[in-house]
Parts: structure tokens; sequence; C-alpha cells
């Protein structure tokens, strides 16, 4: 197993709720991620560009300040490609079509299954690297 | 056809119902509670408006949620979570019809006295489980909207899937 293999995977959850971070931080940290946390589209955009190595993003849609697809659209015009789920109790398919236009590489309903986050997140950064 | 509050009150009380399996679920005319922990999400479309609300106390926030240690700041936030999550569920349930509305960030109270009484379009329900029991309502009107407009998704199989794109 060289270097690369050992880093752990570097998740950024971006939501306002604070007990939706503390359940995904508990749902990913047995799986050796690590995590960072923004409460909204500023914050994780500031996160997002000042993190090089960011494997996975794990976005809300409904935030203050910006919401997940407007901070989603900013990611993608700035360059990153950085994988970007969407994590909400909307389930419109107008939204879920939108968040793909803009980039999205998935879009995950409210509540949390951490089995099924865990293998997403381990999915996505294993393609990405 | 257009919708009756018997309809709309029965469809979210099945919501609630494979929202909280544990639960008995009731429509209530009238309710208070002393002391809870309150979430209220809003919600408006082209020509809609409502909210929808959770009252309970830290005993039973707690009860619904894992992974989260009681302080009241996350008990705060948890009760505006929920009402999030309640009023998805709900928008998902209705389908298209509710398909217009988006949903606000919570506002949330902490050790809030509430008294309730159903209107028109007030949906108020008491969900029961053993002692532990909490207070949801619905503020919604849906206007004309078909009541026979299927869900286009199942409901119960979205909530904690996940939709890999291409």
């Amino acid at each position: 197993m060289d270097a690369t293999e050992e880093r752990p995977v570097r998740v950024l959850v971006v939501d306002d709720s604070r007990t939706i971070r503390q359940q995904v931080r508990h749902a990913l940290e047995d799986s050796g991620c690590e995590l960072l946390e923004a409460a909204d589209g500023v914050e994780g955009l500031d996160v997002i560009e000042s993190t090089p190595d960011l494997g996975v993003v794990i976005c809300d849609v409904n935030m203050p300040q910006m919401d997940g697809l407007q901070m989603l659209e900013r990611v993608r015009d700035g360059g990153h490609d950085v994988p970007v789920v969407m994590l909400t109790t909307e389930g419109q398919p107008e939204l879920i079509r939108q968040a793909k236009e803009f980039g999205a590489r998935g879009w995950m309903v409210k509540p949390i299954a951490p089995e099924h986050l865990r293998k997403v997140v381990d999915k996505l950064a294993t393609a990405a690297r | 056809m257009t919708h009756t509050r018997y309809d709309l009150a029965r469809e979210i009380k099945q919501s609630l119902e494979r929202q909280f399996p544990g639960f008995e679920v009731s429509v209530v005319d009238d309710a208070k509670t002393s002391g809870s922990f309150v979430g209220i999400v809003g919600v408006r479309g082209p020509g809609e408006i409502g909210s929808g609300g959770v009252a309970a106390s830290a005993p039973v926030l707690c009860a619904l949620v894992t992974d989260v240690p009681e302080t009241e700041l996350n008990m705060l936030d948890w009760a505006g979570e929920l009402a999030n999550h309640m009023l998805g569920r709900v928008k998902l349930a209705l389908g298209p019809r509710a398909r217009s509305l988006r949903a606000s960030s919570p506002v949330v109270l902490p050790h809030a006295s509430m008294a309730f009484t159903s209107t028109d379009t007030l949906y108020l329900f008491e969900l029961r489980n053993g002692d532990h029991h909490f207070i949801a309502w619905f503020d919604l009107d849906l206007g004309d909207a078909d009541p026979n407009t299927c869900a286009e998704e199942d409901p119960d199989g979205l909530p904690g899937q996940i939709i890999l794109f291409d």
C-alpha cells in the first residue's frame, strides 16, 4: 500500500443543521474519513477553495446565505471538480435535474442512512483518486 | 375534484405513520404543549404559503435521533431539522400537488408553551408511543389541486436512498 492509499479521505459536510453535521461525522469518521464542516454555502465555498485535496462534498440544499445548488454552481464555475452529493429533505424531480445539470454526482434524501453514505463516499473518493 | 379537509388530513397522517412507525398518530382538534422545543419550517409556492412544525420535549427528541448528545443547542437544532424532515416527507407524499412548495430555514424556540386549535387549513396531530408523545402541525392550503394526483415517486423509496448520477 503506498502513501496515497493510506491518506484519509477529506470529506466536507455543508449543512446549516449541527445535528446533521454530527450524524455525517459519526457515520464517516469510523471509516477513516477526515471531516470538515461548513454551516452554509458561503462557508462551504470558502473551504472548497482553500482545501485542494478534498475528496467528497456532502451538501444540503436549503440553507441561509447561499443554498446548496447556488454553491454547487459556483464550485463548477470556479473549475473545481470535487464530487458533490446533495443531502436534503427535498425530492422534487426539477431540483434533482438541476443538481445534475450543475454537476452533482448524487442526491440523497434525508434521513441519513449511514451505510449508504459510507459506500457512496468510498466509491466517489476511490474513483477520484 | 378538489381537496377536502379530510383527504389532506388522512394523507398527512399516513405520511407521519410511515415516518414514525412506533408512534400512534391521531388527528386532534386542539393541543397544548409546555416546556417544549419547537421547530417551525415555512413553505411557499406560486400561490401557496404555509408552515409545518413540531413541539416535543428533550427526551422525545433524543429518542428520535441517534449519534447526537442531548445538549440544549442540539435539541433546538434537531427540533428544526425534524420539522424540516416531516415537511419534506409530507411534500413527497403529496407529489405534484406540493411540488412547487419550497421550504424555509427552520425557526426554533426553546422551552415554549403553545396552544393550537385546528382550522380549515391547520392540521393538528398527536403522536404517541408509550410515555413519549409530541405534537406536529401543518398549515397548508393546496387550493384546487387534484387530490387524485399521486406522487410520481414512491415516497418511502426515497428517504435514506442515494441516487447516483452517471
